[in-house]
């Protein structure tokens, strides 16, 4: 079954949710959420695997070092990413823009997903609402969502 | 992406997710979407550059300051500048 059927079809703009951004950029806090899956050296489940399709999600601390975390998407072929980890989680660029007073601040946490092109229905009823719950709880403006 | 994206939004929290798949993002858009004309893995363009991904991320927070009332909107990036 196609991702498109799974979601339920085509959905109309009218029903598309938008929240505007409530303060210039300057002053938002921003949390990066990426389908690949980042192992931080100190985070739990670092070093496991996934399969397609597991609902797996892991957090990656805000100031992890972005050369230490191993990125392992499930579902597309890893060694860019690996080459140089900003292609799939941004941090160090999105560090460069803080420091720019672009963007006013980074989340003390960023969410790692996996599987979701395998596992939507699993992605919208567990993962969704855990990402939901985690960045609300720190206050997060804006989120850049990356894939892999 | 776009699913948690829109989950997101419902929460109130503004997103903008980078798409690789153009017939996936125009058929099921998130709130906002920038399509990136790269392949699967290397979703901010180029290893190693620094400038280039910025120009990406540029794209992509220009986009939150869109103060249009609603969406979804689909840009696509222009790697040519």
């Amino acid at each position: 079954m196609s991702l498109l059927r799974r979601a339920g079809g085509r959905r109309s703009p009218a029903l598309t949710p938008w929240a505007p951004l409530r303060r210039p950029l300057a002053e938002c806090r921003l949390a990066l959420v990426a389908s690949s899956v980042c192992a931080a050296p100190r985070g739990a489940g670092a070093g496991q695997g996934v399969t397609v399709g597991d609902p797996v999600w892991r957090e990656v601390p805000g100031d992890a070092a972005t050369d230490a975390l191993r990125v392992a998407p499930p579902d597309a072929d890893a060694s860019a990413a690996n080459l140089d980890r900003n292609l799939a989680m941004a941090l160090d660029r999105l560090r460069d823009a803080v420091a720019d007073g672009r963007l006013g601040e980074l989340d003390g946490r960023h969410l790692a997903l996996g599987g979701v092109m395998a596992a939507t229905d699993r992605a919208v009823r567990g993962r969704s609402p855990v990402a939901v719950r985690s960045l609300v709880a720190d206050r997060v403006d804006t989120a850049l969502l990356v894939p892999t | 992406m776009g699913l948690v994206a829109i989950e997101l939004e419902r929460a109130g929290i503004s997103t903008v997710a980078l798409q690789l798949l153009h017939r996936m993002a125009a058929e099921l858009p998130p709130p906002r979407g920038l399509w990136v004309p790269f392949w699967h893995g290397y979703a901010l363009g180029s290893p190693r550059d620094p400038g280039a991904q910025r120009a990406v991320l540029e794209a992509a927070l220009a986009m939150l300051e869109d103060p249009r009332p609603s969406g979804p909107v689909l840009r696509d990036f222009d790697a040519a500048g």
